[in-house]
């Protein structure tokens, strides 16, 4: 085979590669910038029984903390 | 309006451009932005200054790229021309006659790009967060961004973070929204809670919302029960009372007022950190992308957006190998940019260094070894 033939069948497999990698890039984008109110990791602990006994009472900290304090604190609940 | 073949000419050439281009740039919770409920004419005028803009683009990069003889007075000529349905000149007829095949494949590129330009333009903002700090690129969907607690990134808010020193105000990375929710029903009101997943906009004036779902929701009822200090009084007292069901749909057309409690977690805490280095790796990543697809692009054509002769000399003489090792660095060399997780679950730029580096040597070895072989 010469130069130029593999110079061409490279050409195509690397066209076929960067379609793979524009694809990728798009589903990587879209997945970036979903717009969902609720977290794919939130929406999943409120389905777990535990998890939601966690933030309930991370939820009912937060407001005794402010009536304690005085200060505000949102709720921090490892949810992973 | 009479529909004229200059009309026509304008609507294929600037008009649908601009209205695919708004229709890919409002995704997701925006899209009602941008819906087949706005009137005609509006829609029309909204689509005209992306519309142009695209066609400039359009023609620049078909003159770069296709017929660098295109000559720009050409064009408008014959959009007057059809415009004007005057006796048609030569470059009219000659358009329709000759030209016409490559004006309907080169509309269809613009189409393709507009989609493009519409379905990027608007990620690429989400995703660097331009819409948060840049009044000009927010979109009109205020509900979205105080339900997701991004109107903490707002510059306003931040500053009052800086005033009222609460960095816990700063934590964009929420994952869900707990809400107690006021609403007026036939003149009395009503208090709810639950997690809100989704959210409705009013049709007639997106600025309103009209229905909130709720996750987990109770109920606040009063009611009345014996004093337990003196069981012949009755005393009202208010119960929380769940509302059985998978998800509650409210109606708050009537809402009179709404407390949010936004629940963080504490990994995310890190990501923000890669933000600062996310606008300079998109661009080195664009521009040197930008090289390597003209090394695909020249096997069948010369790309002549890179006029370097140290570029084309180079891939007119390299061999296959070669182009392919310099792709392959050129690869490696982007991923060592690129952040990565550590055994924490947390984003770090140059972690595990060693092995990218090592492949990256290797490659390099082999280059030299291939093109300068007289060193052995």
């Amino acid at each position: 085979m010469d130069n130029k033939t593999i110079d061409r069948i490279l050409a195509v497999v690397s066209v076929l590669l960067v379609i793979g990698i524009i694809l990728n890039l798009f589903k990587q984008l879209n997945k970036s910038t979903q717009t969902n109110v609720i977290s794919d990791e939130g929406l999943k602990a409120l389905q777990d029984p535990d998890k939601k006994k966690q933030i309930n009472q991370a939820i009912e900290d937060a407001k005794k903390n402010q009536l304690e304090t005085g200060v505000w604190k949102d709720p921090v609940v490892d949810l992973s | 309006m009479n529909i004229t073949v200059g009309f026509i000419a304008i609507f294929i050439s600037v008009v649908i451009p601009g209205l695919l281009f708004l229709r890919f740039y409002y995704f997701g919770e925006f899209s009602k932005q941008f819906t087949t409920k706005e009137p005609i004419a509006r829609s029309l005028l909204y689509s005209i200054i992306p519309g142009v803009l695209i066609q400039i683009l359009g023609l620049t990069l078909y003159r770069v790229q296709v017929n660098s003889e295109l000559e720009m007075s050409h064009v408008f000529a014959v959009h007057h021309n059809l415009l004007s349905q005057d006796n048609f000149t030569n470059i009219t007829t000659g358009f329709l006659d000759d030209g016409l095949a490559e004006f309907c494949i080169y509309s269809l590129c613009i189409f393709i790009l507009a989609i493009v330009l519409g379905y990027l333009l608007s990620r690429v903002i989400r995703l660097i967060g331009l819409d948060l700090r840049i009044k000009l690129f927010r979109f009109k969907n205020q509900w979205y961004y105080i339900l997701r607690g991004e109107l903490l990134g707002f510059k306003k808010f931040k500053q009052a973070v800086n005033v009222l020193n609460r960095p816990d105000l700063n934590n964009k990375n929420i994952d869900m929204v707990f809400a107690d929710v006021l609403i007026n029903s036939a003149g009395k009101t009503k208090l709810y809670t639950g997690f809100v997943v989704d959210y409705d906009l009013d049709s007639t004036d997106i600025s309103k919302l009209d229905k909130i779902y709720l996750f987990d929701a109770h109920r606040y009822k009063q009611v009345k029960e014996e004093d337990p200090e003196n069981s012949e009084k009755e005393i009202t007292i208010t119960k929380k009372i769940a509302i059985p069901g998978s998800v509650f749909i409210l109606d708050v057309s009537n809402l009179v007022n709404i407390n949010l409690l936004y629940v963080t977690s504490p990994r995310k805490n890190d990501i923000p950190k890669i933000n600062k280095w996310k606008l300079l790796l998109v661009i080195v990543v664009a521009i040197s992308t930008l090289f390597v697809l003209g090394m695909v692009f020249y096997i069948f054509k010369e790309a002549t957006w890179i006029n370097f002769s140290w570029y084309k000399s180079y891939m007119e003489n390299a061999h296959w190998y070669d182009k392919l090792l310099v792709a392959s660095i050129y690869i490696q060399t982007i991923l060592l940019l690129l952040p990565k997780k550590n055994e924490k679950d947390e984003f770090r730029f140059f972690y595990n260094l060693q092995g990218r580096f090592i492949v990256l040597l290797v490659m390099i070895a082999l280059f030299t070894a291939l093109n300068h072989a007289w060193i052995f």
